[in-house]
């Protein structure tokens, strides 16, 4: 799995934080396709559209055994190889197979984030193959050995002054900062690469299991190249990416293009369902469809999560969230991120492990309103909180802070009880007085010492609001009387 | 129990059942009858059709498509073979096209058209008695030098400019790719308002093939600094002809 970074997410985003640059991409993508989107989601698409189409996520998710076999049933009916791989090593050996057994020395790749998750391409290299990423994006990022930022935008933080000069290297063109110059000088180099592969790798947008394809949206053809050209096509899938019929497919396609690039649909949409059948004259000759777990089986499990696996991956939520705006892709240090990020990769690799995630979002449910599904991740978040505070044993969660999670227990137990917070109340304004300065409390101590740096508390009043109630209300009532 | 057997019994496991579901429910997930209803509308008079092309016109503006309109094939022919004249190739070497083995496409009569002018056409198609895999890479070595690939097309969506195409022997997926220059014939009978009707269309087929592909318009990317640029991997240039008559 991709680790990109030995920094912590708060070194991370401070980084980013101070990145001027960054902020000014990260707009341009929010302010075009994230305020895209969101103008689609009024203007062009019901909100009974959305609705129908979470329904159907969820159906599908509670039927998913059928769905698969269906999937497989009719994919292997065309000739197609389908493996279930239970772990990502599973998968990433069952990669390396197909390109043992074909003698593979080339492989490319039309952009697939499962691969990444799964550690693919390292395995692939070590044994001689090599790995290409076809996306111009992702080829970028490839040839600066960084990582990719953004769900569908991978290199957008990265300007042209930096991808000339990367070219102008890697490349050996002549430096320009041309944008058409530049992708004219990629064509070329991967077109090579594309016609000279062995092996395709594709990922998996959405499946469709009653007629038996993979199906993968792109603008640029790279990913029909990809699947197309070489002998061999590798398309990998996270279990969840699958509809039942294709009516769902309809459904789910048009959010899908809509919610990742407020596109009405992609340049190319490519249902791929078999290797090369009698009689036609290109295509593979070999299709292999690697339908993957990797943890998703847990989240399927857990009611809690269940929802997550609705995600059809479009990458709305990154161009709405104020939190990714900030502090960019790179600070999540992970296959995925952005909100979905935040929740997924805590329960791909551990709670504990990515525990700064499910803190760094602010829960402000923007994610959740852009979502094409629906996905309420802010809620997903919270239950991620709640597991770190208390532990979960399902999960492996150790509680964070045995301290913090005494220290909520207690409040809770007195917020609950009229005599213990009235005490508490009376004993603060004891307690506060040497901290109340010009009127307010400044400065805290203890764990209270990081909330008051940037803000200041009131101190409780010398009176309290249900007391001056017992006390005047009552003076009022009685003179009321006397009149 | 195989892996296949073991992941799908973990599944159930998660879910919580023992049985597999009942698949006749969760294969018709459409309300009854709104597949007749989508097919019912898609077959529209001429009238409606010649209103959906012009509304195919503006939305391929965008896209940076060109829609040409043609009484005829005879006139497209004229039109395509003086298109095919004035362009350069990308890539050097001589001027090849490559067409599917397509009825409406032999009507063009490019071969006759282009007879006296330096610019091959080829049928992507075996030759009779051809071994599939020689022939295969036959083809694939034209597709390679030619910078013109020419298809028909399934059906045409007006609102989003998406052509389908759906391979099979003589309609190779190369065509449409590998070439610099995509140029697509359609009936106007083949057009249909938006991917909805389209969807129903290949619904109706039944079984599907091994790959069905919706294009609208030429390769592009935005990927350095946001900025559009048309030709990233597949071809740089699409028109899309439209028979009226």
């Amino acid at each position: 799995m991709q680790q990109n970074s030995d920094k912590t997410y708060s070194e991370l985003s401070q980084d980013a934080i101070g990145d001027e640059e960054l902020h000014a991409a990260i707009r341009m993508v929010q302010n075009g396709m994230g305020k895209g989107a969101q103008a689609m989601w009024r203007e062009e698409i019901t909100p009974e559209h959305r609705r129908l189409a979470k329904e159907a996520r969820l159906r599908t998710l509670n039927n998913l055994d059928a769905v698969l076999a269906s999937l497989a049933e009719k994919i292997r009916a065309r000739g197609g190889h389908v493996y279930f791989a239970a772990t990502a090593e599973d998968a990433r050996n069952y990669c390396l197979e197909v390109a043992r057994k074909n003698n593979v020395r080339l492989a490319v790749k039309g952009k697939s984030m499962t691969s990444a998750e799964i550690g693919m391409d390292p395995l692939l290299e070590e044994n001689g193959v090599e790995v290409v990423e076809t996306d111009l994006g992702e080829y970028i990022i490839q040839l600066a050995g960084e990582a990719p930022s953004h769900i569908i935008a991978p290199c957008i933080h990265m300007n042209r002054k930096r991808i000339g000069k990367l070219f102008q290297e890697k490349l050996g063109i002549p430096y320009s900062e041309d944008p058409p110059t530049l992708t004219r000088a990629a064509r070329k180099a991967l077109r090579e690469k594309l016609l000279g592969a062995d092996m395709g790798i594709s990922g998996c947008n959405i499946a469709c299991a009653e007629t038996g394809h993979v199906c993968l949206v792109s603008n640029e053809g790279n990913i029909r190249m990809c699947t197309t050209m070489p002998k061999v096509h590798v398309a990998l899938m996270g279990m969840e990416r699958v509809t039942a019929t294709l009516a769902e497919h309809d459904m789910l396609l048009r959010l899908l293009t809509r919610g990742a690039s407020a596109q009405k649909v992609s340049t190319y949409v490519s249902f791929m369902g078999g290797p090369r059948q009698p009689g036609e004259t290109d295509g593979p000759e070999e299709f292999h469809l690697v339908i993957i777990d990797n943890g998703r089986m847990k989240m399927l499990a857990d009611p809690r999560f269940r929802e997550v696996l609705s995600c059809i991956r479009c990458g709305g939520c990154l161009n709405i969230c104020p939190v990714y705006g900030r502090i960019g892709g790179h600070a999540y240090n992970g296959t995925y991120c952005g909100p979905i990020g935040a929740v997924l990769m805590p329960l791909l690799e551990g709670v504990n492990k990515h525990a700064d995630l499910c803190r760094g979002e602010s829960l402000c449910g923007a994610c959740k309103d852009i979502c094409p599904v629906h996905n309420d991740l802010p809620r997903m978040l919270s239950e991620l909180r709640y597991m770190l505070a208390y532990g979960d044993e399902k999960w492996g969660v150790e509680p964070v802070d045995g301290a913090e999670a005494c220290a909520f227990k207690a409040w809770g137990a007195v917020m609950s009880s009229r005599t213990a917070y009235d005490l508490l109340v009376k004993a603060g304004r004891i307690v506060q007085v040497p901290f109340v300065k010009n009127g307010v409390l400044g400065k805290g101590v203890g764990p209270l010492a990081k909330w008051t740096a940037s803000r200041d508390f009131p101190p409780i009043a010398k009176k309290t609001f249900a007391e001056r109630w017992k006390t005047d209300h009552a003076k009022r009532l009685n003179g009321a009387d006397n009149e | 129990m195989n892996n296949e057997q073991q992941f799908l019994d973990r599944i159930r496991k998660a879910l919580g059942r023992d049985q597999a579901p009942d698949e006749a429910t969760l294969f018709s997930s459409r309300p009854e009858g709104e597949l007749e209803e989508l097919l019912r509308r898609a077959d529209r008079d001429r009238a409606g059709r010649l209103e959906l092309l012009e509304e195919l016109r503006q939305s391929a503006v965008p896209l940076n498509l060109n829609v040409h309109t043609a009484e005829n094939l005879e006139e497209a022919g004229r039109r395509i073979a003086n298109l095919a004249l004035v362009s350069e190739t990308e890539w050097g070497g001589d001027k090849h096209i490559l067409m599917h083995d397509d009825p409406v496409l032999h009507g063009l009569k490019l071969p006759e058209l282009l007879a006296g002018d330096p610019v091959a056409v080829d049928v992507a198609a075996f030759e009779p008695g051809e071994d599939e895999l020689a022939g295969k890479q036959r083809l694939r070595g034209i597709a390679e030098r030619a910078y013109i690939g020419l298809t028909g097309a399934d059906w045409c969506a007006a609102d989003c400019a998406a052509i389908a195409l759906l391979t099979g022997p003589g309609h190779g997926r190369a065509v449409s790719l590998v070439p610099s220059i995509l140029i697509s014939v359609v009936t106007l009978d083949r057009m249909v308002a938006d991917l909805s009707e389209g969807y129903a269309q290949l619904e109706a087929r039944g079984e599907l093939p091994a790959s069905v592909s919706f294009i609208s318009g030429p390769s592009k990317t935005a990927d350095i600094e946001g900025q559009l640029v048309h030709g990233a991997h597949g071809p740089r240039e699409m028109h899309l002809f439209v028979i009226t008559g």
